[in-house]
């Protein structure tokens, strides 16, 4: 497997402070070296300037990396606080892509000039392009002013571009007669251009799925193809290749600001979409803003979340990560007189790493909270799942994963219906060292005057190590407190906590127990009538500290 | 005053055409930053000079960023979309006095008057040299 080489694009303190910086510096045979060239951006005082991505040897493994990581990237929407290309650039693109087989993601481009052919995003060969945001600033623009310009692609190329917003353009994505090439666009979302949403007329190969094309001249022009597959392409016009598809307007969460996330009163393009996560030609299954999409798809770039949030950070690379924070917060909050049913909110955060470099994550942390101050009586499920993953061979480095917090406040009058249930587990299969804390605060304060039903207090910690690895784990604690200071009958079904740790692996481990301050005692307690303590090794020893010690058996 | 980013090495792919069209070679400006910017690890000796060049302004110092496009050299059949050169101008550094190179690689970057250093510049298109 080829290694990454990741090098930074920082303001102050990186390997480089611009794209082209890194071009220029790190142009190789990348197949020669069996490498991959990342470039990770990150947010700069202000835009980064026009780049070419040219001078690399490169093939379907060994090739170049342009993204941004998660904290440094757009929310869905232009965002000037984080990492963007701006530059005037006519008859190319902003950033431009010679290199074959690159991969851009998460980034934001915006080519300001006034000239001819002036696109965001220009491609010449093989690329991948996913999780863009691209526009460009020409009031009036022309065919080839292009969100993504791929006319002069090379022959026999293939570019696959998937969750990607484009708007205000000449043309979205733009093709004209140029090399017979292969083209996969999955989930885009192109809106307002002033001549066509997508343009392909030519001898293209096209897969044309989950697109949406509103408010430009014409959504789709599609002519002349060698072939094209396509199904659940919204139009607002009736150029739609599909046909149950056309004349279809899309509601966004604001279209005037750019703001092109769906608003959940759509119902053109919500569970409207194909499921492609297995897709032939480009299989995916998160949208734009990293969410995973589950159930029946939406069409275009962004999945509306149903009721929860889910993140996922997949490392299957060599390189050694560092992950700050993986973090989601959700707070509801109730001040409204109805009865509402909260039916799913929920966090998923999933870090799963086959990669053999050894990783440092700082923080899983997951906030969600439930502030009640009206009079309704509402019905509550909130859920929290952690997942850590490891089959890699690096050490990796937990710090903490911590379910923080699932507040619920309950000032109102209602009567309420809670379930809280959180889920964290580590699995470790492979060979590394691992160091893993654990910590789950579960908090319920209830001062109204409702009876309430608290259906559900669950907490399940599980740490599987079947790997050879000497771990270390060194804390495994929860917290439920349940604070009742009203007046209500309170009905509080089951509180229960369970900690396993199922070790199966071959290492030397060490669980560090803790200890009651305030009992001053360890309680053992063995659900088997005939318990007992075996020690398979030839010396066995115990030893107490107290001068008395004292074991009762009941 | 604008801050110019040079490259100090031929960067050289086996396939000709993409060696001349695709690799920033030595002298090629990279890119031009205002005053105080600050670099990466990277972008200093070996491969990279800083020349901090007092009283130009981004936007002048921008125009030796240019890409060569196909065109520029005269009798060229004209596609602008064709980059023919990473970039257009190219200091001739194996005409800078030896001494702007050494203060370079121990200081990290040399200060030059603009007017003392465009002789040193020149237009791969036209062979034309002083900045023009």
């Amino acid at each position: 497997m080829a290694t990454e080489i990741i090098k930074t694009i920082k303001s102050s303190g990186g390997d480089y402070s611009s794209l082209s910086g890194f071009v220029a510096g790190e142009a190789r045979d990348l197949v020669t070296a069996d490498e991959i060239a990342v470039a990770e951006c990150y947010t700069l005082s202000g835009a980064d300037v026009a780049a070419t991505i040219s001078g690399f040897t490169a093939d379907p493994t060994r090739y170049v990396k342009v993204y941004t990581p998660a904290a440094e990237r757009h929310d869905g929407k232009w965002n000037s606080s984080k990492y963007r290309i701006e530059g005037a650039v006519q008859w190319g693109g902003a950033l431009r892509v010679i290199t074959p087989h690159t991969t851009i993601d998460g980034l934001q481009v915006r080519n300001t000039s006034t000239g001819s052919e002036t696109s965001a995003l220009r491609v010449d060969d093989t690329a991948d392009i996913s999780n863009n945001i691209l526009t460009i600033d020409k009031v009036t623009a022309g065919n080839a002013d292009s969100g993504i310009f791929v006319d002069g692609i090379a022959s026999g190329a293939t570019v696959r571009a998937w969750n990607n917003i484009i708007y205000n353009c000449g043309t979205g994505i733009y093709y004209q007669w140029a090399s017979a090439s292969t083209f996969v666009l999955y989930n885009n979302t192109v809106m307002n251009c002033d001549q066509v949403g997508i343009n392909f007329v030519g001898s293209a190969t096209l897969y044309l799925k989950n697109n949406i094309c509103n408010g430009n001249s014409t959504d789709y022009t599609l002519s002349n193809l060698a072939s094209l597959t396509s199904n659940n392409n919204i139009s607002e016009d009736s150029s739609s290749p599909d046909a149950s598809y056309r004349n279809l307007a899309v509601t966004f969460v604001n279209e005037g600001s750019y703001d092109f996330h769906l608003d959940s009163s759509d119902t053109s393009a919500i569970d409207a979409g194909a499921n492609l996560s297995a897709d032939g030609q480009l299989s995916f299954s998160d949208d734009i803003d990293g969410e995973i999409r589950s159930g029946t798809w939406d069409i275009g770039a962004d999945e509306l979340p149903s009721g929860g949030v889910t993140k996922t950070v997949s490392d299957t690379a060599g390189g050694s990560d560092a992950i700050s924070q993986l973090a989601v917060g959700l707070t509801m909050a109730d001040s409204g007189s109805g009865s509402d049913g909260f039916a799913g909110m929920a966090a998923d955060l999933s870090l799963s790493d086959a990669g053999s470099g050894s990783d440092v994550i700082a923080q899983l942390l997951a906030s969600l909270a439930v502030l009640d101050t009206g009079h309704g009586d509402d019905s509550q499920n909130i859920t929290v799942s952690f997942t850590v993953v490891d089959t890699g061979t690096g050490s990796d480095l937990v710090n903490v994963i911590t379910d923080i917090i699932k507040t619920v406040t309950d000032t109102g009058s209602g009567i309420e219906n809670v379930q809280v249930s959180p889920y964290l587990a580590v699995s470790d299969t492979a060979q590394g060292t691992e160091i893993v804390g654990l910590n789950v605060l579960l908090s319920i304060a209830d001062t109204g005057a409702g009876s309430d039903a608290l259906s559900s207090i669950q907490t399940v910690l599980s740490v599987a190590d079947a790997g050879s690895g000497q771990d270390a784990v060194p804390v495994i604690s929860v917290t439920v407190p349940v604070v009742d200071t009203a007046q209500g009958l309170d009905l509080i079904a089951s509180v229960n906590a369970a900690l396993q740790v199922a070790d199966s692996g071959s290492g030397f481990d060490i669980v560090s127990a803790s200890y009651d301050g305030q009992a001053k005692k360890v309680v053992i307690t063995f659900k088997s009538k005939k318990p007992g303590i075996s020690f398979s090794g030839r010396t066995a020893k115990i030893t107490f500290a107290s001068k008395k010690p004292k074991i009762t058996f009941h | 005053m604008a801050e110019f980013l040079i490259k100090l090495i031929d960067h050289t792919h086996s396939d000709p055409l993409k060696d001349s069209r695709e690799c920033y070679k030595r002298g090629d400006v990279v890119v031009v930053m205002p005053d105080s910017h600050i670099w990466g690890k990277e972008e200093g000796y070996p491969k990279f000079l800083v020349v901090k060049i007092p009283g130009m302004s981004i936007e002048t110092g921008r125009k030796y960023i240019e890409q060569q496009i196909q065109g520029d050299v005269m009798g060229e059949t004209l596609d602008p979309s064709v980059v023919t050169r990473c970039r257009k101008y190219n200091v001739l550094l194996n005409s800078a006095p030896q001494t702007m190179i050494d203060t370079a690689r121990t200081q990290g970057y040399i200060t030059v008057d603009f007017n003392s250093m465009k002789y040193l510049i020149k237009n791969q298109a036209t062979g034309a040299t002083g900045g023009d």
